[in-house]
């Protein structure tokens, strides 16, 4: 591979001709990151590129196309309009451009941002989208533990696992960022638009494709590459055998980065790419410690998490104490002290109703006032087929710390 | 020569008394029936000749006229056969013409002159009751479904001949005795929740739907007894007063759906229309009462409710409502009771398997959002209790507790309702209840939950009020004269579809 060394950081952001130029490469059609990169590296700068672009392009297959859509694109507006609406525009030679990102071997010329991007750790967490309450109960406590060490979770933002490991960041008051396979003003799905505005203002919104560019399935995978690149190391949570988590897996490896599984159950499909990943030898996961020890990230534990039902990073469950007070949650209180009971049952893992009714012993129109007192309180969640999951952080559903303004960018103002 | 003799038709599930009228006079050998009959009366004609043919009596070939008044109102059905055939005998002197005043006669001829049962006796045995007529005359397959109205004499009759025998006073028969049978044994003829292991969230939800006569929609996988559990429903709920027995004996007999030989019927309906069924089927059409109708003061079972026509589900709504159907017709409007409890059943998603641990679910989140869409948000709002029916875990539908049967569970139901009864709430209202009525008294940490799960699981105002009666409904079962933020809180529970994140994650 011709790996070119990344250009040496310079203290200097680079001008509006270098962005332009650098968004106008990467919207030529049929040119991919890597000829791009070429390019750039040929000509000493995205603008030169951009000016000697006949030259450069002399040997590619289908020079007429690439040289009419050169006439067409006008990078500069392109960036005039994501700057309007608030969004950063990272380019490959920017220093804030994230450097693990950048030593990819086809990074994306422009990235488009709504949020912050920092240079702390950050680990991938992906599955799938029909995930079953286990891979999300197990998404969301591995984004909540990963977030409280201090480590930012990186994820798709899609349905299922990419979802709960973001909101499991969020709600342990952690950095968190969603790479889009849209335009970075396009969320889909679109009942993610709240998430979406929650991770924006607690991390970031990134996406390779100008504003406006709709959802098209081939976008997707592509964009997966940018979920590994960002990370140091990836976590598939759940997965079918033909699972989306298997590319990101796959460019993982080719970027040299770490992979991880979490083992499933053996009756559930959903178990199947992250069986077939451990049996070619990811490492397994258990809590955010495996993940954590295996990157030697040290954990910072300097955050504030949200008011907490309490777990520590891989701890024993609390006891029975450490149920609701009431005003805590402003709510009124049942007077039991089988809502612990219930939340220590569910400690394991989320628990179908029926078979929590069976494991305390109490009669369903007790456990149905227990469960749905704790639902409003926040302190659990209700998934598809009456499973009843522990929320990680026990807060409602917008996170405690407060949402920074839609305008936050990076390094622009 | 004149003649006439009393019968009644049908209009709506009320019985118009018609006089029919013969003439038979000279001129060219003839039979009409004017007074706006339909086909099956006028074809009256054929049928009435040969059985009184077959009967050993005589036509003479003269001219007849049959007027069915009053004349201005459609006149349907056979029932018209049996008083045709008789004003003919008194017109034609074969019996004396006061022997048949005063009585009311109604039944289709066979060929030979023997009687078929007809719809609607119950019905005209009422209008006869009304107009003080001496005797209801009808088929004997009916005689009992018209005795059940104990001030009316009934005599059921086999045959044109002894309806005859006995006008003439030759061979008297005896009135039809009273036919209210006891009631049956509580919770006869339905299955029993003994049948039904595990589920406890289903079957307590059954329980409180029974307790307040709440609408209920079960959500599950296939196979996993929505329909057994939905069966069952009937049997929890308390025996019906005599007033409704009447009341559904008399749409039953208007539907021509008594057996014959059926006397009151006792037992709460439950009726399962197929989701191919037109709206007129469901709801009801001008001349026939529809499903909602038949299962008044008792359940509609939809199975695979978004398979359901969406015309026949938005037309659902008003019944619901309103507890009756009101059809318009050429004369004013029919109104059909329908004060029926919904119990609905829809898998997950379009291939069934959302949620279920052990199978992958095949559908994209758009095919889902697309086959919940079906239900529209009015639809929704009019059920009071959406729970899922989970699969249970392997081997849970073999082991565990004996279940509880259902008159242990109808015990509870049975008291409850007596409560409600007590604070003057009659169980399963139409219209229900509005405001505070709905759900009072309340102590206050009731309020301040119901407050919080509005604001927190985003729930509207209509599912907010459908929350306090199913909460209501739970205090009834737990005893308790106030509403109390337990009891809410279990009601929140019962709202899954008002979440689309319980059904969307």
């Amino acid at each position: 591979m011709n790996f070119a060394a990344p250009p040496p950081r310079r203290s200097e952001r680079p001008g509006d001709d270098e962005v332009a130029a650098s968004v106008a490469l990467g919207l030529l059609p049929g040119v991919g990151p890597r000829t791009v990169r070429r390019w750039i590296d040929a000509a000493g700068s995205a603008a030169a590129a951009w000016r000697g672009l006949p030259a450069l392009a002399a040997g590619h297959r289908d020079l007429a196309a690439v040289l009419t859509a050169r006439a067409a694109i006008d990078g500069a507006a392109v960036v005039a309009r994501a700057r309007a609406q608030g969004l950063a525009v990272l380019v490959w030679t920017d220093p804030c451009y994230p450097a693990l990102l950048r030593a990819i071997a086809d990074p994306p010329p422009a990235l488009f941002v709504r949020g912050t991007l920092d240079e702390g750790p950050a680990v991938a967490v992906v599955g799938a989208r029909a995930a079953t309450a286990y891979g999300l109960a197990a998404a969301e406590r591995l984004g909540f533990d990963l977030a409280a060490a201090g480590v930012t979770v990186v994820s798709g933002l899609a349905r299922g696992i990419d979802g709960a490991a973001h909101r499991g960041a969020l709600a342990a008051g952690g950095r968190t960022v969603a790479v889009l396979g849209s335009g970075p003003d396009v969320i889909y799905p679109r009942e993610h638009r709240r998430l979406a505005a929650d991770v924006a203002a607690r991390g970031a919104l990134v996406s390779e494709f100008a504003p406006a560019t709709p959802p098209r399935p081939e976008q997707f995978p592509r964009r997966n590459r940018i979920i590994s690149g960002l990370a140091l190391g990836v976590v598939v949570v759940e997965g079918a055998e033909d699972s989306g988590a298997l590319v990101t897996v796959d460019y993982a490896l080719d970027q040299g980065r770490e992979v991880f599984a979490v083992p499933g159950s053996i009756f559930s499909v959903m178990s199947r790419a992250p069986h077939a990943l451990l049996r070619q030898g990811a490492r397994v996961v258990e809590t955010a410690a495996d993940v954590l020890e295996e990157l030697g990230v040290t954990v910072v534990p300097a955050l504030s998490p949200a008011p907490a039902v309490p777990e520590g990073p891989g701890g024993a469950p609390e006891a029975p104490a450490g149920a609701p007070a009431s005003g805590e949650h402003g709510l009124p209180r049942l007077r039991s002290a089988d809502e612990g009971r219930l939340l220590a049952a569910l400690a394991a893992g989320p628990l179908a109703f029926d078979d929590l009714v069976e494991a305390l012993g109490l009669p369903a129109s007790r456990v149905g006032a227990l469960a749905g007192w704790l639902e409003v309180a926040g302190l659990i969640r209700v998934l598809p087929g009456q499973m009843l999951m522990r929320a990680q952080g026990g807060s409602g559903p917008s996170p405690a710390a407060p949402r920074r303004g839609r305008e936050q960018t990076v390094g622009e103002d | 020569m004149l003649a006439s003799v009393l019968s009644a038709t049908l209009d709506g599930l009320d019985a118009l008394a018609v006089s029919v009228e013969v003439d038979v006079g000279p001129g060219l050998p003839s039979f009409a029936i004017v007074g706006l009959p339909d086909a099956a009366v006028c074809e009256a004609r054929e049928r009435v000749r040969s059985a009184i043919r077959n009967s050993g009596f005589d036509l003479p070939p003269r001219r007849v006229v049959v007027n069915l008044a009053p004349a201005d109102r459609r006149k349907e059905g056979p029932a018209f056969d049996l008083p045709i055939a008789l004003a003919l005998l008194v017109a034609t002197g074969q019996i004396a013409p006061d022997a048949v005043t005063g009585y009311l006669a109604l039944g289709e001829l066979a060929l030979d002159g023997t009687l078929r049962p007809v719809p609607g006796a119950l019905a005209a045995a009422e209008a006869a009751r009304g107009l003080g007529a001496r005797g209801v005359l009808v088929p004997a397959a009916n005689a009992r479904e018209a005795a059940v109205l104990e001030e009316v004499t009934v005599y059921g009759l086999g045959a044109l001949r002894g309806a005859v025998e006995h006008l003439a006073g030759r061979a008297p028969l005896a009135p039809v005795p009273a036919a209210r049978d006891d009631p049956p044994p509580a919770g006869a003829p339905y299955p029993d929740l003994a049948d039904v292991r595990g589920q406890p969230a289903a079957r307590r939800a059954l329980e409180v739907a029974a307790a307040g006569g709440l609408n209920l929609l079960l959500v599950g996988p296939p196979g996993v007894g929505k329909t057994m559990l939905a069966r069952r429903l009937p049997g929890l709920l308390p025996p019906l007063a005599l007033e409704d027995a009447l009341e559904v004996t008399k749409i039953y007999s208007a539907a021509g759906r008594l057996p014959p030989h059926a006397g009151l019927r006792w037992h709460r309906p439950f009726r399962s229309p197929h989701h191919t069924a037109s709206a007129a089927a469901v709801i009801g059409g001008a001349g026939r009462p529809g499903e909602v109708t038949l299962a008044h003061r008792g359940i509609l079972f939809l199975d695979e409710l978004p398979e359901f026509r969406r015309d026949v589900l938005e037309a659902l709504r008003q019944p619901l409502e309103d507890g009756a159907v009101v059809v318009a017709r050429s004369h004013g409007t029919v109104r059909y009771p329908a004060a029926c409890t919904l119990v609905a059943a829809m898998n997950p998603c379009p291939c069934g398997y959302r949620g279920d641990p052990r199978r992958p679910c095949t559908c994209t989140p758009a095919q889902v959002q697309r086959y919940l869409a079906r239900l529209s948000g009015p639809l929704l709002d009019r059920i009071d209790l959406h729970v899922e029916v989970p699969r249970p875990a392997a081997g849970g539908a073999l082991g565990g507790k004996e279940p509880e049967p259902s008159a242990a569970v109808r015990a509870r139901v049975l008291a409850a309702t007596t409560r409600a009864a007590q604070r003057r709430a009659a169980w399963n209202d139409h219209p229900p209840p509005r405001g505070t009525e709905a759900w009072w008294p309340a102590d206050r940490s009731a309020l301040a939950l119901v407050r919080a799960a509005a604001d927190r699981l985003m729930l509207g105002a209509r599912a907010t009020n459908r929350v306090l009666r199913a909460a209501r409904a739970i205090a009834d079962l737990d005893g308790a004269q106030a509403v109390t933020a337990s009891h809410v809180a279990e009601a929140v529970r019962y709202r899954v579809l008002d979440r689309p994140a319980a059904l969307d994650a």
